[in-house]
């Protein structure tokens, strides 16, 4: 395999539009800039691409599209005065993909040669070129951008040359989407004995001894263990049916997400009556005690805005693998995530995720969406759009350091404001004095525009992301907040706005 | 503005977390004299100390103190504990003038409220521990409002009463009346510490929850305070 270094080092590196839009394009710059600055090298982009990437951003069809192409447009220019990117060609080239075969062919003779692109069709293409081996040609070679921002060869099956090349994130497997709620009943499972610290279980059949109690929570103990696992042992009420059969279900998908404390097996008390399960030990305090206080400053001192979008970062990427397994965690909330650091935090309380057909039964009424307020938990099952309410509340959570986004002056319940959707941050001219007092009001205008208008659309009523159906994904908060990362780090945000870092604009 | 209003104003607008205002209205009349007072006054420090302990509920509940016995005065009003980090001390003297106690607790609830609402301050409605040793001796038609108030309140589910009767002198009859939904408790002997070790772990179980979230009352350890 080749590094990244090596590659900037020996190769010239050409990139396609399809890359330059993938969401983890912020992260793929992110890597590769310190490597093309210290070698003194850029990366070719053919003016076509960017010519497809500006029409995508001027067309209203998709707003989604047309807002990560705005997005890319700023990168591009970021990357231009850096000179860490070359534009080549011109307004009549051909097709980016045939202007790449053409350089392809033309230039394998005198340098090694790297394309960037996301697709298949055209890395097929591309690699055909490696057919001929004469010696006087060096072979190519064909990367694309994975989801965490690093490069991967395209690859084809040993004995299959023309079997596709298959996304390994789909090819995990993956829990049911189901539309009704189980019939299994929520009723408690008769237990004689729960068991306390120092006590034996069993887990798939093994004893696991239970060392000592480590947390306490309105369900049942945590305790550590002599495997690398903790326990969790249910108080007697919560030992139900429905909870057994979804842990069951659980830990037969793996889901080897790092952070995410996922149940590994249902555990047994020696009467071999199910009593809890175990699980990866969680690390750190929780969100809602140290970022959405004043704690936080006492916790973190030293981190600024940038700190908040790459922990939202952190937070996303787990949700979005969550995801793409169809687990909705249901109860997104300050206390279910633990903070260690903007890079690593861990999701507790799994076992309240809603997994097929088994609710999410319990909530808290701020991240609960206008359509399903007041409605019974236990009873239904939970939409992506339901779940992308909870997630966008989070996120605007994290980078206003605790304030929701629908606290604002006035009377009114918190739910009912959530029901009305008068969201009062405002975007452009418009002015509203419901904002509450303190840093509020400044902490939101300090954020680039394409965040503020991610924000507005989705809290304030009639917003084009307002709805359940048109509520952004995690993979379009990502994009967002990728390029919010990009443009903190790159230095170039505070060069509009010197003040685009500061939490506490308090004084 | 005085540095003192603004260092208040600071406090409630820079913290994000909703606010839950407790008002402790408790009887100073002179029978409380000797050790009631003294075990009062441990309870209620001991009280500041434990919501301190957990960092969610110390960002989060707001403690006010209105006494009766002398006269009726709010020795402390609403304020985080990082701004009002002691408890005041309570001396024992004069009457029972409760009902006179319990309006002015209301009128400061009521403008706490205010606050919060012009302010756009998150808040979960407000809870008035009620303390009483013997039978209000104030203004009967300040009791009658009182009750009348009260009961309004509690009803609307606007506020949480907490009525606790001290001794064998304690009127519990009217504190019934003034509570509709919650039967006064009589605390054991002088028991206020695990009292308000207690009402503590009770504001940190609120702080599980959100506005609007229903919490159930810490049903658990009542018994250690309560006589039943």
């Amino acid at each position: 395999m080749i590094t990244l270094e090596e590659y900037v080092k020996n190769w010239r590196i050409f990139i396609d539009t399809c890359s330059l839009l993938n969401e983890a394009a912020s992260q793929f710059w992110y890597s590769i800039t310190p490597l093309l600055q210290r070698y003194n090298a850029k990366i070719i982009v053919p003016y076509r691409c960017i010519e497809v990437i500006n029409t995508k951003s001027l067309q209203n069809k998709n707003i989604e599209l047309r807002n990560r192409a705005v997005g890319v447009l700023k990168i591009i220019q970021v990357l231009i005065q850096a000179n860490i990117i070359d534009i080549r060609g011109e307004k009549n080239d051909k097709f980016a993909n045939n202007l790449f075969l053409d350089v392809f062919t033309k230039y394998r003779m005198k340098y090694r040669l790297l394309l960037i692109t996301q697709d298949i069709n055209l890395a097929r293409t591309i690699l055909s070129l490696n057919d001929d081996q004469s010696r006087r040609k060096f072979p190519v070679q064909v990367n694309r951008i994975q989801h965490d921002g690093s490069l991967v060869e395209f690859k084809w099956g040993k004995s299959d040359k023309n079997e596709p090349y298959k996304n390994q994130d789909t090819d995990e497997p993956k829990f049911k989407l189901c539309t009704r709620v189980t019939r299994s009943q929520d009723t408690q499972l008769s237990v004689q004995h729960i068991p306390e610290e120092g006590e034996e279980v069993y887990v798939n059949g093994q004893l696991v001894k239970l060392v000592k109690a480590v947390g306490f929570g309105g369900e049942g103990t945590i305790y550590s263990t002599n495997s690398e696992y903790v326990a969790k042992i249910y108080k007697k009420k919560n030992n139900t049916k429905r909870k057994l059969e979804k842990l069951k279900l659980m830990a037969n998908i793996k889901c080897e997400c790092p952070g995410v404390c996922y149940p590994v097996a249902p555990v047994q008390n020696l009467n071999h009556e199910f009593v809890g399960f175990l699980m990866p030990e969680a690390k750190g305090k929780k969100i809602g005690e140290v970022i959405f206080t004043p704690e936080i400053g006492k916790v973190f001192p030293n981190w600024t805005r940038k700190h908040l979008v790459q922990l939202s970062i952190t937070i996303l990427k787990k949700i979005q693998m969550l995801h793409k397994k169809n687990i909705i965690l249901g109860d997104i909330n300050p206390a279910n995530i633990l903070v260690v650091s903007s890079k690593e935090v861990y999701f507790v309380d799994t076992d309240s995720y809603q997994i097929e057909d088994y609710p999410c039964p319990v909530g808290q009424e701020i991240f609960v969406a206008p359509e399903i307020q007041g409605k019974y938990f236990p009873d239904f099952l939970r939409t992506i759009g339901n779940e992308n309410f909870a997630m966008a509340t989070l996120l605007f959570m994290l980078v206003h350091r605790g304030q929701s986004p629908y606290s604002k002056k006035g009377e009114g319940s918190y739910v009912d404001k959530i029901k009305e959707m008068d969201f009062a941050y405002p975007l452009g001219e418009r002015t509203n004095n419901k904002i509450p007092d303190g840093p509020w009001k400044k902490l939101w205008s300090h954020l680039p525009q394409n965040v503020k208008e991610a924000f507005y659309n989705t809290f304030r009523y009639g917003g084009c992301y307002s709805t359940e159906s048109s509520r952004l994904s995690v993979e379009q908060w990502l994009d967002v907040f990728n390029n919010y990362f990009f443009l903190l780090n790159s230095g170039k945000l505070r060069q509009q706005d010197p003040m685009c870092e500061d939490l506490f604009l308090d004084k | 503005m005085s540095a003192n209003d603004l260092i208040r104003t600071q406090d409630l607008v820079n913290n994000p977390v909703p606010r839950i205002p407790v008002c402790l209205c408790l009887d100073t009349s002179a029978s409380m004299m000797g050790p009631p007072i003294d075990e009062l006054n441990q309870g209620v420090q001991l009280f500041f100390n434990s919501i301190r302990e957990d960092t969610v509920a110390s960002y989060m509940a707001e403690i006010g103190i209105v006494t009766f016995g002398v006269n009726v005065a709010c020795i402390a009003d609403f304020a985080s504990l990082k701004i009002q980090p002691n408890a005041p001390l309570l001396q024992a003297a004069g009457m029972t003038p409760m009902g006179e106690a319990i309006n002015l607790a209301l009128d400061l609830l009521e403008a706490r409220k205010k606050e919060y609402k012009d302010k756009g301050v998150e808040y979960y409605q407000p809870w008035l521990v009620l303390m009483t040793d013997g039978v209000p001796n104030g203004d009967p038609l300040q009791l009658a409002r009182a009750e009348n108030r009260l009961v309004d309140l509690v009803n609307e589910k606007k506020l949480t009463i907490f009525p606790i009767g001290i001794g064998s002198a304690a009127d519990m009859a009217t504190l019934e009346a003034l509570s509709p939904r919650r039967k006064p408790l009589k605390l054991q002997g002088l028991k206020f510490k695990d009292f308000f070790v207690w009402l503590s772990q009770s504001v940190s179980q609120t702080s599980q929850s959100r506005p609007g979230d229903i919490v159930p009352l810490n049903s658990n350890g009542i018994t250690s305070w309560c006589e039943i």
